[in-house]
């Protein structure tokens, strides 16, 4: 009992803490525009040194645009967050315990066909962006 | 009275039979509590009865093992609740086959190599997910310690990735940004 408590507080402290970072960056990107070099957002070091932008390059861009209404521009400074978010939101989720529900949507999700094609995509996007 | 369920393939518990709110059991449903020798069918367990109801008539699930033809442990491995039940002696391990009853696959960490590609570590993230490709098919074929070996080579990727790019990413545009 007083293991579960315990358990519960902690799982709630996590919660918290993670809705106050995610509130933070809410803010941030909403009110900063990161291609602005006032705003010191992060840079992206790959671009840094190769010039050539990668495949999250333009997401804070996107971030900003998307808050503040402007899905067109968020989408031409980088589609991809479109799908990788919710993406990358399903697997955190089917990784859960409480993923551990549906079984058969797990092993799908985690075949190796699957991981393989989502990989391959990232790559097929890192190179297409840089050419077009 | 606490009990442990199987059901999904999987160990489920422990679950307080006071609060019964969150078990969901049929007659079929293997089940243990202090008491029993071993794993036995829910709709077998006079104290159960009032509990199953009127679905005590439940149809058979097909993933969940059938309790008659694992009866074969023997006291020193019958389930033993305890305050630990994660322990490796204190859990109540049911009496099947392993390979009836498989573990679960190592986590890929899949959700972190995606959040972490969105924020420019890919080099590490695609790794991370190469991990996870190795992950799952060292599992698959049955080779689980090579499974478990590489889901924390992906779980040391992703932090690597994080170390390495992304608190340098914050530090140049905090000192030198544009």
């Amino acid at each position: 009992m007083n293991r579960q408590l315990k358990k519960n507080h902690k799982a709630a402290a996590a919660a918290l803490a993670t809705a106050c970072a995610v509130a933070a960056l809410i803010f941030f990107y909403r009110h900063f525009n990161p291609a602005d070099a006032a705003s010191h957002a992060p840079r992206c070091i790959l671009r840094a040194i190769s010039g050539y932008d990668c495949p999250g390059c333009g997401s804070q861009r996107a971030f900003h645009a998307m808050l503040n209404g402007n899905i067109a521009e968020a989408w031409n400074h980088n589609a991809f967050i479109f799908f990788a978010i919710p993406v990358a939101i399903f697997y955190l989720l089917v990784e859960s315990r409480a993923g551990l529900r549906w079984p058969r949507l797990r092993r799908i999700a985690t075949h190796p066909a699957t991981i393989t094609a989502i990989t391959a995509a990232i790559i097929a996007w890192w190179i297409l962006r840089n050419i077009f | 009275m606490k009990i442990w369920i199987y059901r999904d393939g999987r160990q489920q518990g422990p679950f307080d039979l006071d609060n019964p709110g969150d078990i969901s059991i049929d007659s079929t449903t293997p089940v243990w509590y202090e008491g029993l020798d071993r794993w036995k069918p829910a709709g077998l367990c006079p104290e159960l009865k009032e509990f199953l109801g009127s679905s005590a008539d439940g149809e058979k699930t097909e993933d969940s093992p059938s309790a008659e033809t694992s009866g074969q442990s023997d006291k020193a491995q019958a389930p033993q609740p305890g305050p630990a039940p994660a322990s490796a002696i204190g859990r109540p391990a049911p009496p099947v086959a392993s390979a009836a009853a498989p573990a679960e696959c190592p986590p890929t960490y899949i959700g972190w190599s995606i959040f972490l590609t969105i924020c420019c570590c890919s080099p590490l993230s695609i790794g991370a997910l190469i991990a996870s490709i190795c992950v799952v098919t060292a599992w698959n074929s049955g080779r689980h310690s090579n499974a478990r070996k590489a889901s924390q080579w992906a779980a040391w990727l992703i932090m690597t990735a994080i170390a390495l790019g992304f608190l340098p990413m914050m530090l140049m545009g905090i000192f030198m940004p544009g």
